[in-house]
């Protein structure tokens, strides 16, 4: 499986998907920030934290990782790439098993590159941290990048199952627009900016089990749940992942 | 005769269709197999079953003596090389960075190999171009390198020759020749150029309907081959007059050109002619091509 693995790192380090993707992820933090401070210049009185640019990554991550791993995974299909490790000898189970590894690697590096630009921002601006500590912040960046992974992963199966049709497309970039809406709806529901929750029943069951187990509502918020909660949806949805992808590209007459 | 491939039986039904049905072919090792049939004969999907891509509904094979429900027929497919359809490879990589990218999957330590190959398909001078910059010609000669990898014992090629100029068509053929001759490598190659299959095939399988319906070797069909006499004259009723004098077999054309199938000298034939006054404008001896022997097999029709 290894040397399958070494090669898709190699290619997804060549793919001109994931370099864009990288590079929009970077070029976003930079001129968001840039944007921030040029307000901050002209009105003086909107003051810009640090906190504000460390969370800025959270609004796209999704999108980014989503289009990244889709672009990246589906050209291989397409391509016919997969079908030559078949061909080659390659096991379906070590083929879908180095896909899925470079699905977590996809949210690992966007993370991990957002992380380090943020805090170059700060530096290179002279931010401040206004309410969190530094301790609240590498957990912040522990569970988007965790949770960026798990979604990398599912992103990932989700081509490996539909087999690298152009569809994968639109059903990938489809989720990460239903699940933004949806997480909008309930964060809005259960944190009102004016007021208290006025969920009661099912619902508000519904709403809190999606915000606790759902990886896409994660970047979304400052982490207020203990890691055990967060863990439990990263590792659901991993785990679901898995399993589907496995049973379903095993089995998958690939064209 | 050792055999590479061995199908026994081999069947696969899409839903109620049966693609293949129960298919017995056999590539004897060192060959040069020519694949022919129609579009939707079955030859694509066998190919697949063969390189794993799909599973057999019934029925079985042997690869490299190996069955197909065993574990080590991955073993057997790791010394096989294909190019399926459209070639397998990286756009965003050079020809020489999918030859690495092939090694490394394949686990093979050594990289000298790579310069090798790429000489062979004659794209070494290719250097920092990206594969999404190539012509269809490169890229198949691109794919072909990419199978190559790994020195594999059996080639499988659909339609090598698709997308194809003069020149490249007549590369692939004499590359072909050459690395099964000097390699031992035996190929397994699908093309409607029969003409062109015709040059470099040492064995045909035809396939009908998802049935093989013939597999021989080139001696054979050379021995089935009928030679004939093509003639073009004034008239081909005076012709017929005159050939039916002395019980020939023939097949009148049109009005002016017929086929003769006897082995009749052409100083014969004019002495025949003259007794019916008929006038000989042309007459030339032609052997029964690859094409008319599939024509004559299958029984003609469109998408060879």
């Amino acid at each position: 499986m290894f040397r399958i693995f070494h090669a898709d790192i190699r290619k997804m380090i060549h793919d001109k998907g994931f370099r864009t993707c990288l590079m929009v992820n970077i070029l976003y933090q930079f001129f968001s920030v840039l944007i921030l401070k040029t307000i901050n210049i002209l009105y003086p009185k909107i003051v810009l934290y640090a906190d504000a640019v460390a969370f800025n990554y959270g609004t796209i991550s999704t999108f980014l990782i989503f289009a990244s791993t889709l672009i990246t995974t589906t050209s291989d299909y397409s391509d016919g790439c997969i079908r030559n490790k078949i061909i080659s000898g390659a096991s379906r189970v070590n083929i879908y098993l180095s896909w899925a590894a470079c699905g977590l690697l996809h949210g690992l590096i966007h993370s991990v590159a957002a992380c380090i630009t943020s805090f170059l921002c700060n530096l290179i601006f002279f931010l401040k941290w206004d309410t969190y500590t530094a301790q609240e912040i590498l957990y912040y960046w522990l569970i988007i990048t965790l949770s960026c992974m798990a979604l990398g992963l599912f992103s990932t199966t989700l081509v490996m199952i539909l087999g690298g049709y152009k569809a994968s497309y639109i059903v990938g970039l489809s989720i990460v627009i239903v699940m933004k809406i949806v997480s909008l709806e309930v964060l809005d529901k259960l944190y009102p900016e004016n007021g208290i929750c006025t969920l009661t029943g099912f619902k508000l069951c519904l709403y809190q089990f999606l915000e606790k187990y759902l990886p896409f509502f994660y970047p979304m918020m400052r982490p207020h749940y203990g890691l055990f909660t967060y863990m439990m949806g990263i590792g659901g949805i991993t785990v679901i992942s898995l399993i589907l992808g496995l049973v379903i590209f095993k089995r998958k007459e690939i064209r | 005769m050792d055999y590479i491939f061995k199908t026994n039986n081999l069947c696969k039904n899409y839903g109620s269709f049966a693609a293949l049905k129960d298919v017995n072919m056999e590539i004897p090792k060192h060959s040069i197999y020519g694949f022919v049939g129609k579009n939707g004969a079955g030859k694509t999907t066998l190919i697949r079953l063969l390189c794993g891509l799909q599973t057999p509904s019934s029925g079985s094979y042997e690869l490299m003596g190996i069955k197909n429900d065993s574990a080590d027929i991955l073993k057997a497919r790791r010394k096989l090389g294909a190019v399926v359809e459209s070639p397998a490879i990286y756009k965003d990589l050079t020809a020489r960075d999918n030859l690495i990218q092939q090694c490394i999957m394949l686990g093979l330590a050594d990289l000298k190999n790579v310069d090798e190959l790429l000489d062979i398909v004659g794209l070494s001078d290719t250097g920092k171009k990206k594969a999404k910059n190539f012509s269809l010609g490169m890229r198949q000669r691109l794919g072909l390198a990419i199978a190559l990898c790994g020195n594999p014992e059996f080639i499988i090629l659909d339609e090598p020759t698709n997308g194809l100029d003069p020149q490249g068509i007549i590369e692939i053929r004499e590359l072909v020749i050459k690395l099964n001759k000097e390699r031992g490598i035996t190929f397994l190659i699908s093309s409607h150029i029969l003409d062109e299959l015709a040059r470099m095939a040492t064995h045909y399988g035809f396939i009908d309907k998802g049935h093989i319906v013939r597999q021989m070797s080139n001696e054979s069909l050379r021995k089935e081959s009928h030679k004939a006499i093509k003639m073009t004259v004034n008239d081909t009723k005076l012709l017929a007059k005159a050939i039916e004098s002395r019980g020939l077999k023939y097949k009148i054309i049109d009005n002016r050109t017929a086929d003769i199938y006897e082995d009749i000298n052409f100083s014969e034939m004019a002495k025949l002619c003259d007794k019916t006054e008929c006038i000989i404008e042309k007459m030339e001896e032609n052997e029964e091509n690859l094409e008319s022997f599939y024509l004559s097999l299958i029984g003609g029709g469109k998408n060879v």
